[in-house]
């Protein structure tokens, strides 16, 4: 079990470190910015990269990156209000 | 040095004369490259159009053809089909007398129709995802494009999608193109990128920026795959 603990939490680390590049290379945000997010930073209307425009190919890259496949129905917008929401959701999708 | 410049010609398909673009010597390999499709096209040129600036620095001679409807060709995309893409693509390869493939993206669906080349996939996009991707994009930015109008996609159209005017068949050819199997394909993808390579890159995912760019830490590589390959 012990081991098992060990690789959940692995696999964890790896999605935020994931959910990081994406922001820096998909936004163009500065590393150092994205590095002090934490759950409650918000996202979606309070960084001016991150517009309706930006949602989609964020999206598609998580997928890419993780190789997840997220259905139209369960994304909500609310996903993407804080980094904690949107690191919850691909946890989630990607630990499955 | 000189600085090697573009050719602008034609091929033929459709019954008519398609845009291809030409850079390097008449002599030594010739590539022909299968670009990304739709939305992806545009944000990847310039990536491209270095990559074949740099072969032709190394004599290697390099091809893009724009496919029926696509880019500056003539042809009304909502006449296109899938099929006619497929031969689009032979027809330039012989036009073009190509020695092998580079294709790129949502390229990768249609080299198939190349399975006789030796064929290089740079990160391959599956079509579901490729259409998925663009039906959300304008369902993030056009609140009337309800899920009817997205069901619409692949049954009524044609229906703008990334700026394109895409049928319904060439949307459910899209959805349901798969990348082909066979022998003598080496696949790239970005370091960062998940799913099965051959061999990884260094650089950015051009093809989601909003703003097309280039960079050159990704010309620079994939110059060099295609370049150690095809020697």
């Amino acid at each position: 079990m012990q081991g098992n603990t060990h690789m959940a939490s692995d696999s964890a680390e790896l999605v935020e470190t994931t959910l990081r590049a994406v922001l820096v290379d998909i936004l163009g945000l500065a590393e150092t910015q994205v590095a002090d997010f934490d759950e409650s930073t918000e996202l979606f209307g309070a960084i001016p990269e991150l517009d309706s425009m930006a949602v989609a190919g964020l999206l598609t890259e998580i997928e890419d990156r993780l190789g997840i496949w997220i259905e139209d129905d369960e994304f909500e917008t609310e996903m993407l209000e804080t980094f904690g929401n949107l690191l919850t959701f691909a946890k989630a999708k990607a630990l499955q | 040095m000189t600085i090697p410049a573009p050719r602008f010609w034609h091929y033929e398909s459709l019954g008519g004369d398609q845009p291809m673009m030409s850079f390097g010597p008449d002599t030594g390999p010739h590539l022909l490259i299968i670009p990304p499709l739709f939305e992806e096209l545009n944000r990847t040129r310039k990536l491209i159009s270095d990559v074949m600036r740099a072969l032709a620095a190394k004599d290697i001679t390099s091809h893009l053809p724009d496919l029926p409807g696509t880019g500056e060709s003539e042809t009304d995309l909502v006449d296109t089909n899938w099929s006619d893409w497929l031969n689009a693509v032979k027809s330039a390869a012989n036009a073009c007398t190509a020695t092998a493939v580079l294709a790129i993206r949502g390229g990768c669906l249609l080299d198939g129709a190349m399975a006789s080349l030796p064929v290089m996939r740079f990160s391959p996009f599956e079509g579901k995802r490729l259409i998925r991707d663009l039906v959300r994009s304008r369902s993030l930015n056009d609140s009337s494009f309800d899920s009817n109008a997205q069901k619409a996609v692949f049954t009524g159209g044609p229906t703008i999608l990334g700026g394109y005017p895409i049928t319904s068949t060439l949307a459910c050819a899209v959805r349901d193109a798969e990348i082909a199997e066979f022998g003598s394909t080496k696949t790239l993808r970005l370091e960062t990128e998940h799913g099965d390579a051959d061999d990884h890159l260094a650089g950015p995912p051009l093809w989601r920026r909003a703003e097309p760019s280039g960079s050159d830490e990704l010309t620079g590589a994939l110059t060099a795959a295609v370049s150690s390959w095809i020697a």
